[in-house]
């Protein structure tokens, strides 16, 4: 039996193009995301620096407009929702779960390149004259621009297939799969995360997909469905956007969830504490997700009785990310904690997690999200919560795995040196836009009134910041592809499957066919009655 | 305190009736959010320290106990039931209009705010109102979606094409406050700006001059005659080919697919822009639409007029 790692074997650009490995899959898709987030760094920055005084310092109003939209297209569609679902996801799912493959490799190899073509198509749209309708497309404005939506909005369809054949490809594997022994009650938490990010891919994308090729026909064609100079209604626009786009949310968040997990569970080198409260938290908030999308549109005009609902709804919801952080901690109690620059993004996730989740049950209470709604204080907290929650956790993904993805280590100090200027960025960029939204600055404001300016430097000195640190980060992470030394197959002695093939796998991933005694969170733990050395 | 955190967290002046118990609220909120912070940060801290790894340290088989966990989440999710209670008993005060308010119809479009009080006046950019009274709004837009906001009174809501929205007020003292437009809306968004100017009301009663709620209603008679509205609607409640006005305003109707609906602002208006879709029970789909016919102020006006001719209250 061979070998040689999956990078190796076989050969050749195309038995990379046309691979039906998950593990080369998941790399594929790790690039790719990589670019876009790169890209919609660059629109972020230049946003940024653009607001640092007002009366549109370095872009016109147009070009902003355009800029903003450019950014939330590229990070919500093209980077936050594949980031850990379908480049970490593929490459470590099969792995937990002592797999070959995923169920469908082929569907699997057709989900990327139909996500590259919508890709492109999105891309295409932003060259060709560019969308300037903001992420959300609200019509009549993105019926009526004269900008590419319809070019946008068929873009962001197609990668909307591809996040359903993936979401597909996970469940099935997730039920069919398994190595024989290993129980729903023993998975690893990262592999239930992502089987809950995938009921979400499957039930909400459908009807984003909808949504959008309704106002793309709209824009096209004049079908005026959202039109109310045709009789359209634009609220109804709204409701079927955030159906998709809430628990959109929960697409993002929750594989984020599943590797801080991991990472915990890890770095203290004990089992998660109460591994069941973290499941039924999981699938809690997959499907508690879908009842909530109406707290986006308590100021358009719903009825109170509506409010009230949907307000309740998103308190019950937030329980279970309470829950998450509440067993986070604790599987730390009793751990034998080692500080690696995984967990200390976890950290920052952790500390995202907590101000982002309890500004969103702030918005969430009723009276109070009308001052905010709209305002930069919603930006600040989606930001911190959706945003800095997947960054944080995809970056803790990025050191927590590389190992496993390339056999190498790179260099600690570096890592904990880019870990600190990423964490302190964000954290500098977006705290003074929760201040900025009480002090009632709208978003989307090309420019602003002048009380508003110092925080908004405050902001753009963050951005900069983070973007040094994102810079770092993938310098030494380069770096170390070549140049760093042998991890070993488990550098961070842990217990999860994963960790018991060679990194970097071979092609069928294990060497021979693993016959597991042991779950993946069996450490070596004494019992509560034994005296260790203290 | 409540000016030390007002400036902390950079929160506008409290201008509006409803400003003090909103901000009551957030302070309440985010301090929480501080505590839940430092709690759990102040943990891992401990941990860190307590169970870092030494030699020959065994990790511990330790569960949360079962009472714990219910309890930290059910103890979390009374906290959040108190805040959801007081934030929509806080949320249904600001929808419900008081009796007796003065009614001011905003049309907003891009990229501006023009707004028609009861005695037919108009003013663009600048809304004058009385210290004291409470102030209707009554607002649809012309183009796309905007939203109506003005910070120092804590109050916002989305002005809607094709819809009739509507939301109140009572400036709590004199000033100038912003108007922002909180909903994107094109190029201009940033600068669809205008302000408040709340003054004594008897500043105010000079301002608009004594003849008040006559005036928009009687342009409003003028512009249904203009219009030709008045051929097939009557105003002395007798049926024509179109139902009467008399006594129509917040009536309860009964449409011809056997809905009921109540003849609000919302409901007239639609019924000028799309009047087929909730035809009234009885009456032949003849009337034709009037969208870009009659204009937002003009509309106002028509409306005023209606339920001049009384209603339900």
């Amino acid at each position: 039996m061979s070998t040689a790692s999956f990078w190796r074997e076989p050969r050749g650009l195309r038995s990379w193009l046309l691979t039906r490995d998950h593990k080369r899959i998941g790399v594929m898709f790790l690039g790719a995301v990589l670019v876009f987030l790169a890209l919609g760094g660059v629109f972020a920055l230049v946003l940024r620096l653009s607001l640092v005084q007002p009366g549109n310092a370095l872009v016109d109003a147009h070009t902003y407009d355009k800029l903003f939209t450019h950014h939330g297209i590229v990070m919500v569609w093209l980077f936050m929702i594949p980031s850990i679902p379908s480049a970490l996801g593929n490459f470590l799912v099969p792995l937990m779960i002592g797999a070959r493959d995923v169920a469908f490799p082929r569907l699997n190899l057709a989900s990327f390149w139909i996500f590259v073509a919508g890709a492109i198509v999105v891309l295409a749209a932003l060259v060709a004259g560019g969308v300037d309708t903001g992420w959300t497309f609200y019509a009549p404005y993105s019926t009526t621009t004269p900008t590419a939506t319809t070019l946008a909005a068929i873009g962001v369809f197609v990668t909307g297939v591809s996040s359903i054949l993936t979401g597909l490809n996970f469940i099935a594997t997730v039920h069919t799969m398994r190595i024989k022994g290993l129980g729903w009650r023993d998975m690893p938490l990262f592999v239930w995360s992502i089987y809950g990010t995938s009921i979400i891919l499957v039930l909400a994308t459908p009807v984003l997909g909808m949504a959008l090729l309704l106002v793309a026909t709209d824009h096209a064609y004049g079908l005026g469905l959202f039109d109310p100079a045709t009789g359209g209604d634009p609220v109804l626009f709204e409701h079927l956007f955030w159906f998709y786009s809430h628990p959109a949310v929960y697409i993002m968040i929750l594989p984020a969830m599943g590797v801080v997990s991991e990472v915990v569970s890890t770095f203290s080198h004990r089992r998660p504490a109460w591994y069941g409260a973290i499941v039924l938290a999981t699938i809690g908030i997959a499907l508690v997700g879908f009842l909530t999308w109406g707290h986006h549109m308590f100021v358009a005009g719903m009825s109170t009785f509506d409010v009230g609902m949907f307000g309740l709804l998103s308190m019950l919801v937030a329980i279970f990310s309470a829950i998450k952080v509440f067993t986070w901690t604790a599987t730390m109690y009793g751990g034998s904690i080692t500080i690696g620059t995984p967990i200390l993004y976890v950290f920052t996730f952790i500390f995202l997690f907590v101000f982002g989740g309890m500004s969103g049950v702030a918005v969430a209470t009723s009276s109070l999200d009308v001052h905010w709604h709209d305002t930069y204080f919603i930006v600040a907290h989606f930001h911190f919560i959706m945003v800095g929650g997947t960054l944080t956790a995809f970056l803790a993904a990025l050191h927590y795995w590389f190992p496993k993805l390339t056999g190498k280590l790179y260099s600690e100090t570096w890592a904990k040196l880019g870990c600190a200027a990423v964490s302190l960025g964000f954290i500098l960029t977006f705290t003074p836009q929760f201040l900025l939204g009480n002090a009632g600055m709208p978003r989307r404001y090309a420019t602003y009134p002048e009380p508003y300016q110092p925080l908004n430097v405050v902001s753009t000195a963050g951005a900069c910041l983070l973007a040094a640190g994102m810079l770092l980060t993938l310098g030494y992470l380069i770096v170390a592809i070549f140049r760093g030394r042998p991890a070993g197959p488990n550098p961070w002695r842990s217990k999860s499957f994963e960790w018991r093939s060679p990194s970097p796998p071979p092609h069928q991933n294990f060497e021979e066919v693993p016959a597991w005694t042991d779950g993946p969170y069996d450490y070596d733990e004494r019992g509560p009655d034994e005296r260790g050395p203290a | 305190m409540n000016e030390l955190l007002r400036h902390a967290l950079y929160l506008p002046p409290q201008a509006s009736s409803v400003s003090r118990g909103i901000d009551a609220l957030h302070y309440t909120v985010i301090g929480a959010a501080f505590a839940v912070a430092f709690l759990a940060f102040l943990l891992i801290g401990i941990f860190l320290v307590r169970f870092r790894e030494r030699p020959g340290q065994q990790p511990r088989a330790w569960q949360i106990p079962r009472w714990l966990e219910i309890g930290l989440a059910s103890g979390t999710l009374a906290v959040f039931l108190v805040w959801w209670i007081v934030g929509f008993a806080q949320y249904r005060e600001l929808r419900d209009v008081p009796d007796g308010a003065i009614r001011v119809h905003v049309v907003a479009k891009q990229w501006m705010w023009q707004f028609v009080y009861p005695n037919g006046a108009n003013s663009e950019t600048e809304l004058r109102v009385p210290v004291g009274e409470p102030v209707e709004l009554v607002l649809t837009s012309r183009d796309v979606i905007h939203s109506f906001y003005v910070p120092a009174f804590r109050l916002k809501q989305d002005v809607v094409p094709g819809r009739v929205t509507s939301m109140w007020f009572t400036a709590s003292m004199p000033g100038e406050y912003p108007i922002l437009c909180a909903e994107y809306c094109g190029a201009g968004h940033s600068r669809m700006r205008g302000r408040v100017i709340a003054v004594p009301p008897a500043e105010y009663a000079r301002w608009i001059g004594s003849d008040t709620a006559p005036g928009l209603a009687r342009a409003g008679e003028v512009l249904a005659a203009r219009h030709g509205c008045l051929r097939c609607h009557t105003t002395d409640g007798t049926p024509h080919l179109g139902p009467t006005w008399r006594g129509l305003y917040r009536k309860q109707v009964v449409l011809a697919n056997g809905q009921r609906v109540i003849a609000d602002d919302a409901y007239l208006t639609e019924s000028m822009m799309d009047p087929a879709i909730k035809l009234v029970a009885g009456y032949q789909p003849t009337m034709p639409s009037y969208l870009g016919v009659v204009s937002g102020p003009e509309i106002a006006a028509i409306l005023e007029y209606i339920r001049s001719l009384g209603g339900a209250p």
